[in-house]
C-alpha cells in the first residue's frame, strides 16, 4: 500500500509499485481530468504535479508518489492556476480540449517558477505538451495573459 | 386535459412541446399508432413520457431560465455543440448565457449520428432552425396570454418576450403557461424563419459553451466513462492489412500479468479489421503490459507483394495514373514556388476510441482506431 497527497488529502493505493500513476489517479481515485495519450511521456496529456514540478504521470510508478505531494487538474487552486483557467475560458483556448489538463499543468509549473516568461521561454517550456488541434498560438497567448494579469496588467 | 383519438397510422414527424415538472421540453420523434398527438402531449404532462413517446428531445428550457440544447452529433475539436446550439437560440430569440449543451446518449432515435464531412450544420441547420422557430412561437402564444397582449406585437430576444412596454422572461413563462402543443412537418415548415439579417449568434463571435468544462478538467471524454464490470481491451493489428491472417497466438507470458484475461480473435464480418486479436484485462494497464508480452505470428496476404507496375497493368488504375500525370505535369507547375495556403490538421480528436461490444463493456486502449465503432468523444453517458 502506497500513501500520498493529492489535491491536499492523504489517499492509498493498494495497486502494484509499478503501476503508473496516472492509472491510479484515474481509475483507482477516480479523478478523470487528468488524461491519458500516449503512455510514453512524449505528448504531455498526463501531466500533473508532484511537490509543485510538472511530472508525467503515464510513466511515473505509483511508488514514486509515496509520501509525496500531488496535484492534479482537479485540485489547481492556486493563484496562478486560477489565473491560467480563466486565461484560457477568455481567450477560447481549448478546441476538443483532451490535451488541455496537462497544457495547463505545465504552464502552472512555469508560472509558478518564472512569473513572466518571454514566448521564448513559453515554447521551451510548453514544447513537451502536444495539441492535436493545434491551439498553440492560443495556449501561448493565454499564458501570457494569465503572466500579466499576475503581474499588474503587463503584456 | 387533452381529447383522445385513436389514428392507426404511425405520425412519423411530430414536434411536440408541454411543460413537465421540470420545465419545457420541446422534441420530435414517431408517435405509436393507436395513439393521437394529444394522448402523447397529456403523456408528457404527466411525466410518463416513454410509454406512448419517446421523443428526440432537442430542448428543455428550466424554471430558472436555463436552456439545455442536446446535442446528437461527436464533438471532436470542431465545436459542434456551440454550431448546432447557436442554430436553435438564434431562432428562439435565447440569451446566450442561459444556454448549454448536453451531448446524448447513442440511442437510435436520435438518427444518423456519425459526424465527419462537414456535414453536421448543413444537414441539421433546417431541422434545428423549425425547431427553434416552433419553440418561439410556442412561447410567444403562451407569452400573449399572460401578458395580455396580441401575439402579432410579440418580439422574442434575450429569453424574454416583449410586447410593447409589457415583457416577460422565458422562465417566467416556463413557469405560469400550460403549454402542450404540436406541430405538424407541414406546420413546421410554414413556420416563419428569422431574417439574416436579424441573426444574433450565427455568423458571429460567440463564446463556446464547452470550452470552462475543457479548462478545468471536468469535461467526460471517451475514455473517462465507465460501466459497471467494465474491461479493457488492447488491439493487436497484423503489420500489414490486407489479406493477413494470424498464424499463432502465444499468451503464455502474459498468464501471470495480474488482470489479465484472455487474448481474443476478433472476427469482423464486415472483414474491415482483418487478422487483428484484442488482449483483454481487468485494467487499462494490464492490458497494455499483457499486449506487450503476448506473441502474435501473422502470415501476410498476397498484398506486400504487390508493385506499381502491377497497378500500372490494371486498366482502370491506368486511367488514374495518367489523370494523376496530367495534373502533376500541367497544374503542379502553377502552383510551384507558392506557400501552400493553410495548415494540414489532423481530423480526429486526442483521444483513445472505444467501443461497447459483447456482454461485457470494452474499452480499446489503442490511439488508432479509425476503423472500429465508436461513441461521441463526449458523450454524455457515463
Amino acid at each position: 500500500m502506497i500513501q500520498f497527497d493529492l489535491n491536499g488529502k492523504t489517499v492509498k493505493s493498494e495497486s502494484a509499485d509499478d503501476t503508473p500513476l496516472l492509472w491510479v489517479i484515474r481509475d483507482e481515485l477516480n479523478l478523470k481530468g487528468t488524461k491519458f495519450g500516449c503512455g510514453i511521456a512524449m505528448c504531455g496529456a498526463c501531466t500533473i504535479h508532484i511537490d509543485g514540478t510538472p511530472a508525467r504521470s503515464c510513466v511515473t510508478p505509483v511508488s514514486a508518489a509515496a509520501g509525496r505531494s500531488l496535484t492534479t487538474i482537479e485540485g489547481l487552486e492556486s493563484d496562478v492556476g486560477q489565473a491560467l483557467q480563466a486565461a484560457w475560458i477568455s481567450e477560447q483556448v481549448p478546441q476538443c480540449g483532451y490535451c488541455q489538463s496537462g497544457q495547463i499543468m505545465s504552464a502552472a509549473g512555469l508560472l509558478a517558477e518564472n512569473p513572466n516568461p518571454d514566448d521564448t521561454e513559453i515554447n521551451a517550456a510548453m514544447n513537451g505538451n502536444l495539441c492535436r488541434c493545434m491551439a498553440y498560438t492560443r495556449i501561448r497567448k493565454a499564458i501570457n495573459v494569465a503572466a500579466s494579469n499576475d503581474n499588474g496588467g503587463e503584456e | 386535459m387533452a381529447m383522445l383519438q385513436k389514428n392507426s397510422t404511425i405520425d412519423r414527424r411530430t414536434f411536440i412541446a408541454g411543460t413537465v415538472s421540470t420545465g419545457l421540453v420541446m422534441g420530435l420523434g414517431a408517435i405509436l399508432p393507436g395513439c393521437s398527438r394529444e394522448e402523447v402531449v397529456s403523456e408528457i404532462v404527466s411525466g410518463g413520457m416513454s410509454k406512448l413517446f419517446s421523443p428526440a428531445v432537442w430542448f428543455e428550457i428550466d424554471a430558472s431560465g436555463g436552456i439545455q440544447i442536446n446535442i446528437a452529433k461527436a464533438e471532436m475539436g470542431q465545436h459542434v455543440g456551440t454550431a448546432l446550439a447557436r442554430i436553435v437560440a438564434d431562432e428562439l430569440g435565447a440569451d446566450w448565457n442561459d444556454v448549454s449543451i448536453k451531448h446524448v446518449d447513442t440511442d437510435p432515435k436520435w438518427g444518423y449520428m456519425v459526424t465527419g464531412g462537414s456535414w453536421s450544420v448543413f444537414t441539421s441547420f433546417a431541422m434545428l432552425s423549425n425547431a427553434g422557430a416552433a419553440g418561439r412561437t410556442i412561447l410567444i402564444e403562451a407569452a400573449a396570454k399572460l401578458l395580455g397582449v396580441d401575439e402579432g406585437a410579440c418580439i422574442a430576444a434575450d429569453s424574454r418576450i416583449s410586447a410593447g412596454d409589457k415583457s416577460i422572461s422565458y422562465a417566467d413563462i416556463v413557469v405560469q403557461g400550460d403549454i402542450s402543443r404540436t406541430f405538424s412537418d407541414e406546420e413546421l415548415a410554414a413556420l416563419p424563419m428569422l431574417p439574416a439579417a436579424d441573426r444574433r449568434l450565427i455568423g458571429m463571435q460567440t463564446a463556446s459553451v464547452d470550452i470552462p468544462e475543457k479548462s478545468t478538467g471536468t469535461a467526460v471524454y471517451g475514455i473517462d466513462a465507465t460501466l459497471p464490470n467494465m474491461l479493457y481491451a488492447h488491439p493487436m493489428m497484423p503489420p500489414t492489412r490486407y489479406g493477413a491472417t494470424i498464424s499463432s497466438i502465444d499468451d503464455t507470458p502474459a498468464k501471470d500479468i495480474p488482470g489479465y484475461l484472455q487474448t481474443l480473435r476478433i472476427d469482423d464480418p464486415s472483414d474491415t479489421l482483418q487478422a487483428w486479436a484484442v488482449v483483454i484485462a481487468e485494467s487499462y494497464p494490464a492490458a497494455m503490459k499483457a499486449a506487450d508480452a503476448v506473441n502474435i505470428e501473422w502470415q501476410a496476404g498476397d498484398r506486400p507483394s504487390v508493385r506499381p507496375t502491377f497497378l500500372l497493368r490494371a486498366p482502370g488504375l491506368q486511367l488514374i495514373v495518367r489523370v494523376a500525370y496530367w495534373w502533376l505535369t500541367t497544374e503542379m507547375p502553377l502552383q510551384r514556388g507558392k506557400a501552400p495556403p493553410i495548415h494540414y490538421r489532423q481530423h480526429t480528436e486526442r483521444e483513445p476510441h472505444c467501443i461497447s461490444r459483447s456482454n461485457r463493456p470494452m474499452r480499446w486502449s489503442s490511439l488508432s482506431m479509425a476503423n472500429a465503432t465508436f461513441m461521441p468523444a463526449t458523450s454524455g453517458s457515463r
